[in-house]
Formats: structure tokens, sequence, C-alpha cells
């Protein structure tokens, strides 16, 4: 990995990204948060997210107009100090408080959780967005439930274009909550991402191997399957994305790099997956396509599905409204 | 000062707490409540009362204390501090409203329910037993009462929290964030009745 010898290498590209975007956002440090520059008057909600680092754009990328208000990172692949949530909510709430959109991971849900209470207690209204939208892990272990993964995106997104409408913690709360319930996801790999620690592959994978529903954090997907062609993966990946989801006949379509995959391949990935959900009786009207939630560099891609239907025509006006970040711009 | 006393508690119990905690946990419970514990009591200013020495030792606990245990026990003294503040003329009460008020928090960031082997089967219990107990509060007994409920977490199956990866292997030894929890009730007893110390079983055997 291109990281400096020192180990506050997270710190050192949270400083480079805030110069290198400083007309969009600020870097608070003691604790660590990241700020839009220009907060939107009409917004009555500060949107918050954040979750460990190696995930970027997300979550720093993902702040400016028509987005989030604030990102908190954490080290590696490791949550966020319940403190740097607080302080960034306290700083960011708006007239009708703060909205935290949170992966569905037990460190994160904890300390947005602490950071959430604390705020409470000095009177600042907050609410909850848990994304939980991974497919492979649907029936592992009950009690954590599905990973949040790529859906983050788009919640963010659509979220973002509500709250510069002026819409109230409720009602983005319960927006965010329909968002997650009609999105999910599934990824693959086809090669490790490198540790951070030890400079290695994670896990060893043969050329003719892929791990199918891995995560984000370079963990190995529960099954190793033999690699078939790219057009009868995508078209199983589509399948088990659907199967998920409730009925309808419009869509987002997010088709995310983990890391290490190139613009040519996902778009080779969204142009079958967009056949694939044709297939299915299921047309595009909104898509991203590019690097948005990698694993470190893994080599892999996921394929990410907002379901959407006649009710939900506004959602695609969420969608197509005008958000400048450092790197999602309409 | 609560707080001076509940660091003596969490110095004189270090080397047990740690104990607990290895043979369940990463090993440094003792570490983070005694090193907790110092930073705190370091930030209290020195004419404070009882409520502006808690929330002093709960912000710094939420702020500067590692582990999830540590944030966790600084909402549990944030509202400590509040019960205490509500009704200035009922100390006694404002302790176990905010207590309470404090487990319930607990519960909700960290989604334990009791049997789960965390540090609400310390809280949970010896709360329920003081509301329910009729006339004024017997700290001398909900120290005991609490200090029997962290040590009965080692007939705990983990199913939360530190002990929750070891699974069966924690049996046997209580629950580091229970001791911890059980601790805090020595302190108290001692602060609201400081002729009661040679009752109470000292935190070194805890």
């Amino acid at each position: 990995m291109f990281l400096a010898s020192t180990s506050e290498y997270v710190d050192r590209a949270l400083r480079g990204f805030a110069r290198d975007h400083r007309d969009i956002v600020t870097l608070h440090t003691g604790p660590t948060y990241v700020r839009a520059r220009d907060p939107n008057p009409n917004r009555r909600v500060g949107l918050v997210s954040g979750g460990g680092s190696g995930h970027e754009p997300m979550h720093v990328g993902l702040v400016g107009p028509g987005m989030l208000d604030a990102a908190v990172p954490g080290k590696v692949f490791a949550s966020p100090h319940n403190r740097q949530v607080y302080e960034a909510s306290r700083a960011t709430a708006g007239p009708d408080g703060v909205l935290h959109i949170v992966k569905n991971y037990t460190g994160d849900r904890i300390n947005f959780g602490i950071a959430a209470e604390r705020l409470t207690h000095d009177g600042v209204p907050v609410a909850r967005v848990l994304v939980d939208d991974d497919v492979a892990t649907e029936s592992a272990a009950a009690a954590t439930g599905r990973r949040g993964t790529g859906a983050t995106i788009i919640v963010e997104k659509l979220l973002g274009a509500a709250a510069d409408r002026g819409a109230g913690l409720a009602d983005l709360a319960a927006l965010g909550t329909e968002v997650v319930a009609r999105s999910r996801s599934i990824a693959v790999a086809s090669a490790s991402h490198t540790s951070h620690v030890t400079g290695q592959p994670g896990f060893a994978l043969a050329p003719d191997e892929i791990e199918y529903g891995v995560g984000i954090h370079g963990e190995r997907a529960r099954r190793t399957i033999p690699r078939p062609p790219l057009e009868e993966l995508v078209d199983r990946m589509v399948g088990d994305v659907v199967s998920h989801l409730p009925s309808g006949d419009r869509a987002l379509l997010l088709v995310n790099g983990l890391g290490g995959t190139t613009t040519i391949e996902l778009y080779n990935v969204f142009g079958l997956a967009e056949e694939a959900l044709d297939r299915h009786g299921i047309a595009v009207e909104g898509s991203l396509v590019g690097t948005w939630t990698p694993a470190l560099d893994m080599k892999g891609f996921s394929i990410t599905v907002t379901m959407l239907d006649a009710e939900r025509d506004g959602w695609r006006t969420y969608w197509d409204a005008p958000a400048w970040t450092a790197t999602l711009r309409k | 000062m609560l707080i001076s006393l509940y660091l003596e508690a969490a110095e004189a119990a270090h080397a047990n707490l740690t104990r607990y905690d290895q043979a369940a946990g990463d090993g440094d419970f003792g570490d983070n409540l005694r090193d907790g514990l110092r930073g705190a009591y370091s930030r209290i200013p020195f004419t404070s009362d009882l409520a502006a020495e808690v929330e002093a030792a709960a912000t710094y606990f939420l702020d500067e204390v590692g582990g999830t245990s540590g944030p966790l026990l600084g909402l549990l003294l944030q509202r400590l501090a509040a019960g205490v503040t509500a009704t200035p003329s009922d100390v006694d009460g404002g302790i176990v409203r905010g207590l309470s008020d404090g487990t319930a928090a607990i519960q909700r960031v960290g989604e334990a329910k009791v049997g789960d082997r965390t540090l609400v089967d310390c809280l949970a219990p010896t709360l329920d037993g003081l509301r329910a107990a009729p006339g004024p509060i017997d700290w001398t007994a909900a120290a005991a009462a609490a200090l029997a409920h962290a040590r009965a977490t080692a007939d705990l199956t983990p199913r939360m929290g530190r002990a929750s990866y070891v699974g069966e292997r924690a049996l046997g030894t209580p629950d580091a964030g229970a001791m911890g929890v059980a601790l805090l009730f020595w302190a108290l007893a001692l602060y609201r009745r400081p002729e009661s110390r040679h009752q109470l079983t000292a935190p070194g055997e805890a």
C-alpha cells in the first residue's frame, strides 16, 4: 500500500483531501470530522454520516451542497469515536436537529448510539437511518443482521435532496428507512485487498475462483465459487438482489468498484446489469458507476438496486437534484 | 468525593479486573477503568458538589476512555449527575433515578438484555432491588447486592459484549464490566454512609 510510514496516514489523507477540496469542505481536528464549508440555509436538519476509513470517497467525498453536512472518519475499517460524532452533530445540527446515517456494524451502531444519547441529553433532536442492504448477510448470524454497503451512497443522495427542501427530522428518518427497505446489494471479488497492517493480501484465491458475497472490510465471503463468464455472474447477482426487493418496474442502479477494479470493467458490469434488470421488467431511471464504496484495493465490484415505482417518482427528482461534493456532482 | 472513592476501589481491584477481562475479553478493562478514573479525578474542580464531580467524570469517560465500556460508563455517570441535579432535596432518590436512566441509555445503545453477561447484569437487578425496597435506601445492602450480582455473571454464557467471542470459555469468571459497576455501588455506599467502611467487602476482594 502507498501509505505514509507513520501511523497517522488517515489524518494525513484527510488533511490532503481538505486542502484539495477547500472550496467545499473544512477539516476539524480534535476531534476529527469533515464538514461542509457552506451549509444550505434551507436545511432544518443536519445530515451526518461516518464510519471506518478505507472506503473513500465514502463518506468525506460526499460532504457538500446537496448531500452530507458532516462526515466522521474512523481509522481504517474501524468505527469513529463517539466524541467525533457528537461534536460533528453539535456543529451541524439544524433547528430540527440532526440525522445520523449509520451503516449496520456493531462498532458504528454503538458509537453513533452513544453520541445520540449525548445529543438527546443536550436537548438536540436526533434520529437514525440504519443502512443494511447486503443480501449476502441476509441469513447470517441473525443477531447482527445485514451489513451496510453501497446503498449508503443512494441514501445519502436522496436524503440530501430532501433535506435541502426543508424536510423535518421525522420525515427524513422515514424516507431514509424506506429507501433502505427498497435497496439491496451484492458484491463479488476476484482478489483480496492488501492488508494495511501487514502489506500482504488478506486471503488467497485461485485465478478460476471468485468470492461471492464479500463485504467491504476485506473479509471473505461465505462462498467461493468457480468463476463464471461475466454475463452469467452479473445475471446471477442481479437476480439475487431483485429477489430480495419489493416489486417495481423502475430502479436506481449503482455499480461500485471495490477499489482495484478499472473503469472499463465497471462499465462492462453496468451494461450487463442494465440488460439483466430489463429482463426482469425493470427500467434503470438513474445510475452511478464508479468506485464509491471500496474495501481498500480489493479487486471486485458490487451491484446495488433501489426499487422505484409510480408512487416514488419523487425519489427520481431527489436523485436528479443538484449536488456539489468532492466526488458526486450533479 | 464519590469519584475519589470509585478510584480507590478501581485501584484496589485493578489486578482482579484485569484477570477477569483476560479470561473473556481483551484484558484492558482494569486499565481503562483505573486510568479513566485517574484522568477524571484530575479534571474535577476542587469545589465541586456531587453532580458537578460526576458530570466532569462523565465527560472524561465519554470523550477520552477507550473501549466500548468506557464511554458506556460515561453515559451512566452523565445520567447519574442529571438525576442528582434534578432533585437536590432527595439525593438518594436522584441517584437511583439517575442510575436507572443511565442503565436504560446503556441498554438502548448496547442492545444488551439482562442475562447477556454484561455490566447490565449488575446494574439492572441491583437497581430493581433498590426501587422495590420500602423506606430509606440501605446503601450497605445495595453494595453487597451489586457485588453478588456481579459475581453471579460467572454462571452466565455470554451473548453480547466483550465475552461473546469466547462463548462458554468465559464461564467460571465474573464479567469484568459487571464487577466494575459493582465497585461504583461500593463507592456510593461509602459516599452516603462514611461510617460503613468496615461493613463493606473490600474492593480488593471483588
